[in-house]
């Protein structure tokens, strides 16, 4: 490789991955004992200013866990219901009495999602995107934490790309984000990682077939 | 510039990797309509979000695969804006018959004298 760009992408990109370490497996007992089949996905309480964030990572919810093994209310139709009986900002729907949710829903579980960062930062080599995220999940009917997790990335250069994937994204970046939505993408990608991540994320769900078929 | 060019192939040739080695459902419109209607309402107005999800719903029996969770149930409930009652129904009952896990709430709008 000339010296160029790339060169001095390198360095920062190796200085990137070597932050993360992997944090120890989480404890599954209390979901395992609430053994979850559906899931109410409530809008995400957005702490960041772009007002975009709560939708765009509401909308990347349902395929992670679907794909997982759970069923997932329709996340645009609950948020219109609530909408339709008073709950106008996510903030409020956070606070409705999760027997009424239970009611309305009949839920087993309830994820309770707030958006820290979301957004874009241009700078003059790459444009770094955020989408930072916690989350917790409650049981549907007791209101017990069985779940919770979190998710920071930056630009697309996450700890499970290979080097030579981050460095291509960071060099396209510039060009991507003039005809896509790259903070959208980027929720895309923190949604699943948040989901997913074997240890930290959620285990498989009952409506995976071969969970299914062991019972 | 010279850089870039084989940059951009291999990033389609990375991208092409990246889908899941196998899937539960058939994904094609549903995630984008439900962040587009909020971003551009506009553009996303119910009746194309119903051909939206209409098109998917054939891409899937097309790829012998199922639907999402929760498509029938959008597109029930987009019936329903659209004053298309009877096609809002049969919608609701398909997400039920599919996923009886949605029966709780599919029933609770659909019980008489509650309003979607």
């Amino acid at each position: 490789m000339r010296n160029g760009p790339c060169a001095l992408l390198v360095p920062v990109l190796l200085a990137m991955a070597g932050c993360v370490t992997p944090p120890p497996a989480k404890d599954y007992t209390e979901f395992n004992r609430s053994h979850p089949r559906s899931i109410l996905v409530l809008p995400p309480i957005n702490e960041s200013t772009d007002v975009n964030a709560s939708y765009s990572l509401l909308s990347c919810t349902t395929r992670p866990l679907a794909e997982l093994g759970y069923y997932v209310l329709p996340v645009a139709m609950v948020d219109g219901y609530l909408k339709e009986n008073g709950l106008t900002v996510p903030a409020e729907m956070h606070q409705a009495p999760l027997a009424k949710l239970r009611e309305v829903f009949g839920a087993d579980a309830v994820l309770y999602i707030t958006i820290e960062k979301y957004g874009s930062k241009y700078q003059i080599l790459a444009t770094t995107t955020f989408v930072y995220a916690r989350a917790r999940m409650v049981d549907g009917r007791t209101g017990t934490t069985i779940w919770e997790g979190q998710v920071q990335i930056a630009n697309a250069g996450d700890s499970s790309s290979s080097l030579q994937e981050a460095l291509l994204k960071a060099i396209l970046s510039q060009v991507l984000n003039k005809v896509t939505d790259q903070a959208h993408q980027v929720a895309s990608m923190a949604a699943y990682q948040l989901l997913t991540t074997p240890g930290q994320g959620l285990p498989n769900g009952p409506l995976q077939p071969e969970i299914a078929t062991a019972k | 510039m010279k850089t870039l060019l084989p940059a951009l192939f291999a990033l389609v040739v990375v991208s092409g990797c990246q889908a899941p080695p196998r899937t539960l459902y058939y994904w094609g419109n549903y995630p984008a309509v439900t962040y587009l209607a909020y971003t551009q309402p506009d553009k996303f107005t119910p009746s194309v979000q119903v051909d939206k999800l209409l098109e998917d719903i054939h891409q899937a029996a097309a790829a012998q695969a199922r639907v999402n969770p929760g498509l029938h149930a959008h597109l029930g409930y987009l019936y329903a804006q659209l004053g298309q009652t009877d096609l809002a129904r049969k919608e609701f009952e398909a997400e039920k018959e599919l996923f009886p896990e949605s029966a709780p709430f599919i029933d609770h709008l659909l019980n008489p004298g509650k309003k979607l």
